[in-house]
């Protein structure tokens, strides 16, 4: 996980199942999490993440990646139209993933505090259940049979908002 | 539920229920309707109240067709306290507020609910509603138009008499953009003229099925209008008569013009910005079709000539074919023009009026040809004929045939442009009908790829059209 700027200043994460990944610090300061540790001084050279997997730590560090080096819009007020395109496109292409790895992504996010990839795994996951039944979303989202509401709790919930049910 | 699962919901470990608030709300927000966030309610006992405690709901959209059951009373009182309770948060900004309900509540009550989304500060308002009796007027609020902060506006009154409310012209909307009137029928004032006079910042108008009172010409003039789109207006004129009114455009900074209805002559002054033109007239006999009027419409092409893109249609090209002074006013050059969009039959003389556009525009691009069935007769373009042959361009790198069904005039013309065009890149085919499809799409394959092609890199696309 590399570049090649060899002058910029690195950081070491380390995965939950001890793979270590080296990256630039300007894409690690994608997390608000890991920024405020840097800026704290209370980070290593190696921050351990012992809650995330290779597998997820590794598609973040993409998006981090492709986000660090895109054009901030704040930095001019005219960015280029190309760019925010292109970065669009790469989210789209990068929220096409399965539901379970989507809620590894956004529980990992939430942890290292990444306002925008946490943005986009909600939108995604709305985008899942949108239009679908109940039934369908309970089984999209995974939801525990013991949480069901009791028949007579449905009901009442119906008929508050009647409106909103067939 | 059962363990067949994937791997990591065996243990039946509900991550989403587990995550804290603030990101199953932001899940809720990306919901599109507000029937679908208040139907999470039912998920589980983790989702039941959530979505009342959604900070806000920063934006409305209600659909009665949609959610409501007529029959049922209780249901529409409890969904009239609903939208109440959602308005009711005074301390919030809304986004936007979006309610088509035509005739099924008041307009009391709509007209309330309208000022609780403008008491906060609602950016976009999107509304259908209605009197229930036709004989009703309707007429706009005087809060709505002196909104400061309301930015886009559609207004769709099923058609039912509209007015402007007394001493309309001291307060306009100040931060108006959008302005989308459909159904509006106005027939005490001119419908256009205060919206382009009054609102500053104006730049994209659409008008779709209105009435305006004007006896002569809809004018249209805005410095800052950008995107115009007019679409089966009528006016005073079309009760005695069964064309339509005039229209004179004069927007210095107007990119993308559309028309869409009964002929009536089109004038755009100042269309020096003009990227995008789509004229489509429509005519219900053909005694109106006349040499004077082919002129203006050549002189109506030749203030345009510097658009990026173009659809013109039957009616266009039939009046061009009779102009008089057709040689003299026809412009000589499109430099600019990029895409053609044609809806056309297939006849000598559209064909000759189509080579003329492919004559005279060197850097088009896209061809995008819409041949419509009831015009396909048994005499069709002289494809052959060496004359067409010099024509042809060579920097053609699409051409895309909408609403395609494997007749065999369209492929025709298919053998023809691929026989000729050296820069072709893509031919595609868009099907309009699914029976079929699939079987269709292969065999019409298989007899294009035995035609003889002048580019060697042309790729065929067949595709369905999105219904």
């Amino acid at each position: 996980m590399s570049t090649s700027s060899s002058s910029s200043k690195k950081i070491v994460l380390k995965s939950a199942d001890n793979e270590t990944f080296e990256i630039d610090e300007i894409v690690a300061l994608e997390s608000q999490a890991i920024k405020n540790m840097i800026e704290d001084e209370c980070a290593d050279n190696v921050i351990p993440l012992g809650n995330i997997d290779s597998k997820t730590l590794s598609k973040i560090i993409e998006y981090c990646k492709k986000h660090a080096e895109s054009p901030k819009k704040d930095d001019n007020a005219d960015i280029d139209e190309k760019a925010v395109e292109d970065l669009k496109s790469f989210d789209a292409e990068f929220a096409k993933v399965d539901m379970p790895l989507i809620q590894d992504i956004l529980m990992a996010a939430n942890f290292l505090n990444i306002d925008n990839l946490i943005g986009l795994m909600c939108r995604t996951i709305a985008d899942r259940i949108k239009g679908k039944t109940p039934e369908e979303i309970r089984k999209i989202l995974n939801i525990n049979k013991n949480d069901l509401l009791s028949p007579e709790q449905e009901a009442k919930a119906r008929e508050e908002n009647s409106w909103a049910f067939d | 539920m059962k363990k067949s699962k994937a791997s990591n919901l065996d243990d039946g470990f509900d991550f989403i229920s587990n995550m804290p608030d603030p990101i199953l709300q932001l899940i809720l927000q990306g919901l599109p309707t507000t029937e679908e966030v208040v139907r999470t309610s039912i998920l589980s006992t983790r989702w039941r109240y959530l979505w009342t405690s959604l900070p806000h709901f920063p934006s409305l959209n209600i659909d009665s067709e949609r959610v409501l059951n007529h029959y049922i009373m209780f249901s529409k009182k409890k969904f009239k306290d609903f939208v109440s309770w959602c308005l009711a948060d005074k301390t919030r900004d809304l986004d936007s507020f979006r309610l088509c309900c035509a005739t099924y509540y008041k307009v009391s009550t709509v007209e309330a609910w309208i000022k609780a989304a403008i008491m906060r500060k609602v950016k976009s308002l999107d509304l259908t509603y209605c009197p229930k009796s036709e004989n009703e007027d309707i007429t706009l609020p005087h809060y709505v138009i002196s909104c400061d902060s309301l930015e886009v506006l559609r207004l769709c009154l099923c058609r039912r008499a509209f007015h402007f409310p007394a001493d309309y012209e001291s307060l306009w909307f100040r931060a108006l953009r959008v302005l989308k009137l459909e159904s509006v029928y106005c027939y005490d004032k001119d419908l256009v003229k205060p919206f382009t006079r009054f609102c500053p910042l104006l730049e994209e108008l659409t008008l779709i099925d209105c009435f305006v009172k004007v006896v002569d010409t809809i004018i249209v003039e805005s410095p800052k209008i950008k995107i115009l789109v007019i679409r089966n207006c009528k006016d005073m004129y079309s009760v005695y008569n069964d064309l339509w009114s005039n229209v004179d455009v004069s927007c210095p900074e107007l990119v993308n013009f559309e028309f869409v209805g009964r002929r009536g002559e089109i004038v755009i002054d100042r269309a020096a910005s003009l990227k995008k033109a789509v004229i489509l007239p429509e005519v219900i006999s053909e005694r109106n079709l006349s040499p004077n009027l082919g002129k203006i419409f050549c002189e109506l092409l030749a203030g345009i000539s510097h658009v990026a893109s173009l659809s013109i249609n039957f009616y266009f090209i039939q009046c061009i074919n009779i102009a008089r002074d057709r040689e003299k006013c026809f412009p000589a050059s499109f430099p600019d023009l990029k895409t053609l969009e044609v809806t056309t039959s297939i006849d000598a003389f559209t064909m000759d009026v189509l080579l003329r556009f492919l004559k005279c525009s060197p850097n088009l691009e896209s061809l995008n040809l819409i041949i419509q069935k009831e015009h396909l007769g048994t005499e069709y373009w002289a494809l052959d004929k060496p004359r067409t042959r010099l024509i042809i361009t060579r920097h053609l790198k699409r051409v895309k045939f909408i609403g395609f069904s494997g007749e065999k005039q369209k492929l025709d013309i298919a053998r023809c442009l691929l026989k000729h065009e050296t820069a072709l890149e893509e031919m595609c085919f868009s099907w309009c009908s699914e029976v079929k499809y699939h079987e269709k799409s292969v065999k019409m394959v298989n007899i294009l790829s035995k035609f003889c092609k002048a580019s060697s890199t042309v790729k065929l696309i067949s595709f369905l059209e999105d219904q």
